[in-house]
């Protein structure tokens, strides 16, 4: 885990400081509803919980919820 | 995950959303699960948010899953959850957020604090958020039974503006759980030499280990690709000290219409799963003694599944999408495919999802 977080915050150091900018007037693309995540969240919602239930992974998503009704 | 705030969310003061997901699945199982959320901000920086969701529970036929009832069973489970931010200047937050559920067999709790900071001049978001776990573990019919279940995540994600059109998110999502991590329901059947594939001899409680620490790193890269088009691709890799890896990767593309006001989308979610290094479907008594770990959950079984949805976003009025109502239905066919389970080889399932946003 200590490693990965270690490669993540490289990785966010090097987009952050060296990656190009883009002003505030060149972002109504960016603002637009398709491109927010998740685009549909009540979908997300919904899968994910079913998703997590059912199969032996989770987590990447970076959703917290309370409890599984999986016992 | 909020890691930019939604144009609808950073216009409306107060919001209020209801909610209902149907689960439906080829073996009898029914989940009705109802919403509600409502989000207000005061005094433009501490905003608050409670929601609340039940799920409605029922299988008419066995469910290899929950064995507690095997002739079919009802139950309910009923959360509810309360989260504050509270924003200093325009680049930084925190939060803290608190989530209970109860169930006739589970009750939960979950306590998170995070903060997020915006970096380079907006064009990155860094997103960090602890999440505690609290939970009991009890069985259906036995009230003196109760198992502390603990747990610690932490979720630490990026998001960074790659160009006027583009998004790159990465996250790391690592958990350590620890306590009662077993099934009180779920026993492994034991054959005889003679013939392991035969009927089971007798059945021995499942076992499994009292830590368990995973972690999840994941890629998403959200782009338009012209005026109407926008497309999200994402990877995720996981892995944990009980031995399950998987591999998910999921694409979206979403159409807009009508200035925005009607969002048309398909999603494709594929899941490859390896198994949990104790997973047995059977054990055989060769006299050696039962392994000290041992599951037949099938969720720790090698398995595959696919999903498929339709999703369609509406925004009524000719104004501005950040001042209208929001309505969101979607559809999610999956099929499920379990490798090493002989009761079960697949199961499919329909989802459907209905969301209607509010803004006042």
């Amino acid at each position: 885990v200590s490693r990965a977080i270690v490669v993540f915050l490289a990785l966010a150091a090097a987009c952050a400081s060296g990656c190009a900018r883009v002003s505030p007037w060149q972002r109504e693309t960016l603002a637009r509803p398709p491109l927010q995540e998740p685009p549909w969240p009540v979908l997300r919602r919904g899968e994910q919980h079913v998703f997590e239930i059912r199969e032996g992974s989770q987590g990447g998503y970076g959703a917290a919820g309370g409890g599984c009704g999986c016992n | 995950m909020v890691v930019v705030a939604t144009p609808a969310l950073a216009a409306a003061q107060t919001s209020a959303e209801a909610s209902l997901r149907v689960y439906q699945d080829d073996d009898a199982v029914r989940v009705w699960s109802p919403g509600a959320r409502v989000q207000t901000t005061l005094g433009e920086r501490l905003t608050i948010e409670l929601d609340t969701s039940i799920d409605a529970l029922s299988a008419a036929s066995v469910d290899v899953t929950s064995q507690a009832s095997p002739r079919g069973f009802e139950e309910t489970r009923v959360e509810g959850g309360a989260r504050a931010s509270l924003a200093f200047g325009a680049t930084r937050s925190v939060s803290v957020e608190v989530v209970g559920s109860t169930e006739n067999d589970y009750d939960a709790l979950r306590v998170g604090l995070g903060t997020r900071v915006e970096l380079a001049r907006r064009n990155a978001t860094l997103d960090a958020r602890w999440t505690g776990s609290f939970d009991v573990v009890g069985r259906a019919g036995d009230p003196s039974f109760a198992r502390d279940r603990r747990g610690q995540r932490l979720v630490l994600t990026f998001t960074h503006i790659v160009d006027p059109r583009m998004y790159l998110d990465v996250a790391v999502d690592g958990e350590l759980t620890w306590g009662y991590l077993a099934s009180p329901y779920r026993y492994v059947p034991v054959t005889g030499p003679a013939d392991p594939e035969g009927a089971p001899l007798y059945q021995l409680p499942e076992a499994v280990p009292g830590r368990r620490a995973a972690l999840a790193t994941l890629a998403r890269v959200r782009r338009a690709l012209g005026r109407r088009w926008f497309a999200h691709v994402e990877y995720r890799l996981y892995g944990d000290s009980w031995g399950v890896w998987s591999h998910t990767g999921t694409g979206a593309l979403a159409l807009a219409l009508a200035d925005d006001h009607v969002v048309l989308g398909l999603q494709g979610r594929v899941y490859w799963q390896g198994a949990a290094s104790f997973y047995e479907a059977h054990v055989v008594d060769d006299g050696g003694g039962a392994p000290a770990w041992r599951t037949r959950d099938r969720a720790f079984g090698g398995m595959r599944s696919v999903a498929a949805s339709l999703a369609a976003d509406w925004w009524p009025g000719d104004g501005a999408v950040t001042s209208a109502p929001r309505l969101t239905l979607a559809v999610t066919l999956v099929r499920f495919t379990w490798l090493d389970f002989p009761l079960q080889r697949g199961r499919d399932a329909v989802i459907t999802s209905a969301a209607l946003v509010v803004p006042f």
